[in-house]
């Protein structure tokens, strides 16, 4: 496994900034071999603390679900050891599911009940009733911005509504930990930005594990990223730790101000480019470099467009799976 | 929060999911054994005794439509990846579930059974109504309890749709609720003592004034057994292999 610092041994328990904490989610070698043979985990190790959201990240059949679906007890590990909030989740798996919020990867609902009713029966669940069910329903409600349809029945509800009540369902317990499958698969944008101001928020004091495909939403959110490809874990760091984990070109395409003198301070640098109509695009070996061209042309010609593509997190991951592909 | 509250919000939300299907479980759980109930008390020309005979058939054939068919079926539903998934988001065990499920049903089969019982009552002519009464708990108990072990045991949707109508109708086929065991070969006799809807008309039937076709003793250990084993299966079934995409085709 690529990675910028050592890991820890999971079965010793963190320090930071002097404080001991244990980990809430501890993962020790953890495989798993479906009946058919299939290994969709293989010796998987990760850990998680209070106050963290980590993030995985992989294709599609990489092992995210598979390891999530342990984690909560639905599937029996082959070999390694789980455990979550210090529980075996195969053996008390009772035990944690008033700890533990879940949204699923799929949109799942009850198509008779109602969005009030569904939550109001989780708070029931919990014990909670009267006058703090309804607060902490319609807070639930409000969080997420599903108000507008708590009388719609599960069966009348979009995809993305389905995936908000599965977070409401998860909020409104005021777990310790959450764990959440592709939350914002499916949702739109204003929905998605609410989201991840709600996480950002929860953070505080809950560990979040967070299986997305959405790039930005695990560089914004994730204190720690793994990175999973056929079972196996291929990088382990920070957002920033992933993205230099693999030397990539600085792409710039720009649009000048002044197009007449660009061509020609473009060749008397030594610079290669390609033009598209207004648009050059040009590259470098590393950001520096890079800004520094910015700035020349900043001076000379003056910018009216400007993108610029640094080693961005999703090209990092992309070319850490085609390299673990390869291999 | 205690087991028994959990238990109840899960029959209290599991009626509420039911409203959709209403109109199913009226005619499934209400008109259609009713209707036959009633057919067989308009027919003319048959004694008293016969028609307590049918209508208390019609109960065991109740239970075993209530609860290995539509029971059954939810239990196993419930056991589908996406279902066990729904759940798991919920603060709610399996086994509250399962008891919950299995609470609702029989609340639900509870009409039909009270109207057949007291119709058979009435037909009868030398009725013990408490020991009856005994009978059909006991009995209903279980089916309630096969239903949820044949739920949990086929977690396949597609062999179930399949596999719970054959064991309906055999155990409907080799128990005699709508015929006499009294002139059968020694054999076949002997073979319909293995099914549990056998001994369950053997603890309602005797006290509506029939013969029971064996001790009732034996009947009444028979389904107490009966039960315990099914309910440790079942128990078994969701402490150890109910785990998703295990080997589920």
């Amino acid at each position: 496994m690529r990675q910028l610092f050592d890991l820890t041994p999971i079965s010793l328990q963190f320090s930071i900034t002097g404080v001991t904490m244990k980990p809430v989610i501890e993962v020790r070698e953890l495989t798993k071999v479906y009946p058919n043979g299939f290994k969709a985990n293989d010796c998987l190790s990760l850990s998680a603390l209070e106050g963290q959201i980590v993030g995985f990240v992989g294709p599609n059949g990489a092992g995210k679900t598979t390891l999530i679906r342990q984690l909560l007890g639905l599937l029996r590990p082959t070999e390694g050891k789980v455990r979550v909030l210090g529980r075996d989740p195969m053996k008390e798996a009772n035990t944690l599911r008033g700890m533990v919020g879940y949204v699923p990867q799929m949109p799942l609902y009850y198509p008779a009940l109602t969005v009030g009713e569904t939550l109001g029966f989780v708070l029931r669940f919990k014990g909670v009733r009267g006058r703090e069910l309804v607060r902490r329903r319609r807070e639930a409600l409000a969080q997420v911005g599903l108000e507008h349809l708590v009388n719609h029945s599960g069966y009348q509800l979009s995809h993305g509504s389905m995936r908000l009540l599965l977070l409401a369902i998860a909020i409104c317990q005021d777990p310790r930990v959450l764990i959440l499958d592709e939350p914002t698969s499916m949702i739109d944008i204003v929905s998605r930005a609410r989201i991840h101001r709600l996480l950002a928020k929860e953070r505080s004091n809950k560990c979040i594990l967070l299986a997305s495909h959405d790039m930005n939403e695990v560089r914004t959110l994730c204190d720690r990223i793994y990175v999973i490809a056929s079972g196996r874990f291929i990088a382990e760091g920070t957002p920033q730790e992933i993205s230099a984990l693999v030397k990539l070109p600085v792409e710039i395409a720009f649009v000048p101000a002044v197009p007449s003198g660009v061509e020609e301070l473009l060749r008397t640098k030594n610079i290669s480019f390609e033009k598209e109509g207004p648009v050059f695009h040009v590259a470098f070996n590393d950001l520096p470099q890079g800004i520094e061209f910015i700035n020349d042309a900043q001076r000379s010609t003056g910018l009216n467009y400007l993108h610029l593509e640094a080693p961005s997190l999703e090209r990092a991951v992309l070319q850490l799976l085609q390299e673990a592909k390869h291999e | 929060m205690s087991r028994i509250s959990r238990v109840w919000v899960e029959i209290v939300m599991e009626l509420k999911g039911l409203r959709i299907y209403r109109l199913q479980l009226i005619i499934n759980l209400l008109i259609l054994p009713l209707s036959y109930a009633l057919i067989a008390l308009l027919v003319g020309g048959m004694a008293q005794t016969d028609l307590s005979y049918l209508l208390s058939g019609l109960i065991v054939s109740s239970f075993i439509g209530s609860f290995v068919g539509l029971l059954a079926m939810r239990i196993s539903n419930f056991t589908q990846p996406q279902t066990m998934e729904l759940y798991a988001a919920m603060p709610v065990t399996t086994g509250e579930v399962f008891s919950g499920l299995a609470i609702t049903y029989l609340l639900l089969a509870l009409p039909q059974i009270i109207v057949l019982l007291g119709l058979s009552i009435w037909q009868a002519e030398t009725p013990r109504v408490g020991l009856a009464i005994l009978g059909v708990l006991i009995s209903s108990g279980a089916f309630v309890s096969l239903g949820v072990f044949l739920g949990a045991l086929v977690r396949n949707p597609f062999k179930a749709q399949g596999v719970f109508p054959l064991v309906s109708w055999g155990l409907m086929l080799l128990s005699p609720i709508y015929y006499n065991n009294q002139h059968l070969p020694a054999f076949y006799s002997a073979l319909l003592l293995v099914n549990p809807a056998t001994h369950a008309l053997n603890v309602i039937r005797p006290f509506l004034g029939f013969k029971s076709v064996m001790d009732i003793r034996y009947s009444f250990l028979y389904l107490g057994l009966f039960i315990l084993v099914t309910a440790f299966a079942s128990y078994y079934i969701l402490r150890r292999r109910m785990h998703l995409l295990e080997k589920f085709f």
